[in-house]
């Protein structure tokens, strides 16, 4: 897949989760910058992506993931 | 209504302005958020200040307002201003949507709405309602406070709104008396003394961050450390640098440590005395894993809002607890084991759980309009031993409880039924590992362009993100029972099946 089709379809995943209609999604955004972004959301992320690109995000590789860059490295790397 | 236990003030009012007194120059609470410390008596100026604010704005005694109740200092001082001056606040969640506010309006016709900084910019606008900021930066301590002689123990102090079987939030009414006898009651059970530091981290819109890690310190002159939420990265090493001796968690943050152990630093040296965990049961296998990890009794109680806070704990010695039971009632309660018949069943003998005690609010039932003061039906079913430790077996209703919250499948049917009138819905709990329970919500096939994303979307904006299922599931048909209700029970084995 390609590296823009992965990261639209991470954005989508976001704007399906989290309300983002005010907030510009790019490589940095975090925790700090979607307030729905909290431990059940982080949860529902996890699975949506797992769900999407139909791989295993294992624990210790979801607690990793906490910025949007580091999600779209880690899903270009497994699929 | 009989009154079990005496007590020494006539309302909540008093008995704050009594306390701030009698432990004025101890510490009471750190905001962790904004690093600043307050003792008893700095706190009383921030009450004095919230209430300077109610006065400025106009509100007297009787009023209705809503406090969405973030982990602040000032929305704590706000919610007891409020109650010494007898106005009475109705504590929600920041994360509170416009239609759910909307409805709590229609019912209590509140004269203000107090909104969390959280939401600055973003706050909720209802026409005739005063929109307000919790945190008013109004800077006089001067204004004067009397004490109360023209309340009724049986008055409302606040209300609080929990998650209803019938898909509307059940409206529950603590009285000043439920709070005080709560308080006390709850107080002999924990034994925590003025040298013991609480550490809070479940949001005080849950009756368990406000009683447990609040108001159990505030009653004999302990301290609070209090977050904004909880962490795992940060956790094990705040209890060792604060000096905590107590904290109360949920399952979903157990689990969630137990997922981390990495940041549990061994062999730490730690003032706790034990961890408290009451809003749903944990499995005996958690609880051992729990204690031998991290090597700190995890003291198991059960509760519910309607019954204030508290109903039942295990004892505080390790060695007498029942692992597996949430222990014992608190001295304010009694519980009954019933069957359907309402008649009184042995101990070991699996029944209703009926509660009954002076902690027990005056909630309306949305179904039936009735209301029963003093007799609380838990919903949940269990038995007694031949000690009187509590065992629960499960649930009677279909409320779902992830991550600690405990969510009405119907709340969640009802708005999806707004937005899309001619679907067939039912919202199901399904296990997970993390969550302890997760949402999956069925849909009759009835429009093909519809899509689980188009639902979801629309969710996003009527209802709060704790209540949004994981999953939307399209059949042709939603399965139902011999007498037409939809059957759950196959929807669960569907599920099941689904993804097993």
């Amino acid at each position: 897949m390609e590296n823009g089709n992965v990261t639209e379809k991470i954005v989508q995943i976001f704007d399906d989760i989290f309300n983002i209609e005010n907030i510009k999604i790019n490589n940095n955004s975090s925790q700090d910058d979607i307030k729905d972004w909290d431990s059940i959301g982080h949860v529902r992320l996890m699975m949506a992506l797992e769900k999407e690109f139909n791989i295993n995000i294992p624990i210790e590789d979801a607690i990793e993931l906490l910025i949007f860059n580091d999600i779209k490295d880690y899903i270009s790397k497994k699929i | 209504m009989e009154k079990n236990v005496n007590f020494f003030y006539n309302c909540v009012g008093n008995y704050i302005i009594s306390k701030c007194e009698e432990w004025s120059e101890r510490p009471f609470i750190i905001d962790k958020n904004s690093a600043v410390s307050y003792t008893y008596e700095q706190y009383f100026d921030e009450i004095r200040s919230s209430l300077y604010y109610l006065d400025k704005i106009g509100l007297e005694p009787d009023d209705f307002i809503v406090i969405e109740m973030e982990n602040s200092v000032s929305a704590l001082a706000l919610l007891m201003a409020s109650i010494v001056r007898r106005i009475i606040p109705i504590i929600v969640s920041p994360d509170t949507k416009l239609n759910e506010i909307q409805q709590i309006c229609r019912d209590c016709s509140p004269s203000a709405i107090f909104y969390s900084m959280d939401n600055e910019g973003n706050e909720v606008c209802i026409s005739d309602i005063k929109v307000l900021p919790i945190n008013h930066g109004v800077g006089s301590s001067a204004t004067e406070i009397n004490l109360l002689s023209n309340v009724n123990s049986d008055d409302i102090a606040y209300i609080i709104y929990t998650s209803g079987s019938t898909g509307v939030p059940k409206r529950v009414n603590i009285s000043h008396h439920n709070m005080l006898v709560e308080i006390d009651s709850m107080s002999e059970a924990y034994g925590l003394a003025k040298d013991d530091c609480h550490m809070c981290i479940l949001p005080l819109y849950h009756a368990s961050g406000l009683y447990r890690n609040i108001l159990l310190a505030f009653h004999v002159g302990g301290s609070v450390k209090l977050y904004k939420e909880f962490r795992y990265d940060t956790f094990w090493s705040d209890i060792q640098n604060e000096g905590i001796t107590f904290v109360q968690i949920v399952p979903f943050i157990a689990k969630s440590l137990l997922a981390h152990k990495e940041f549990f630093i061994n062999g730490q040296q730690n003032r706790l005395k034990f961890i408290g965990s009451a809003s749903a049961a944990l499995p005996v296998r958690l609880i051992k894993e729990f204690e031998e990890n991290f090597g700190v009794y995890l003291l198991q109680g059960y509760g519910m809002t309607e019954a204030t806070c508290g109903i039942t704990l295990n004892p505080l010695n390790k060695e007498n607890r029942r692992l597996g039971s949430v222990g014992k009632p608190l001295t304010v309660n009694n519980i009954q084991i019933l069957d359907q018949d309402n008649k009184l069943l042995p101990s070991k003998t699996i029944g209703r759980i009926v509660v009954l005690g002076d902690n027990i609010s005056n909630f309306v039932d949305a179904k039936t309009g009735n209301s029963q003061p003093g007799i609380l039906e838990t919903g949940d079913i269990g038995y007694l031993d031949e000690e009187n430790f509590l065992w629960l077996s499960g649930r009677n209703q279909d409320i779902i409880k992830r991550a600690g919250y405990r969510i009405s499948p119907y709340e969640i049917e009802d708005a999806i039924l707004k937005i899309y009138p001619n679907l067939q819905v039912c919202v199901i709990g399904v296990q997970h590992d993390l969550l302890g329970q997760d949402i999956v919500a069925f849909a009759s096939r009835e429009e093909d362009e519809l899509s689980a994303r188009d639902i979801i979307k629309e969710l996003k904006f009527n209802l709060a993100s704790y209540k949004i299922p994981s999953e939307i599931i399209f059949l042709d048909n939603i399965p139902l029972t011999g007498v037409g209700k939809v059957d759950k029970v196959k929807l669960k084995e569907l599920y099941k099946s689904m993804f097993s």
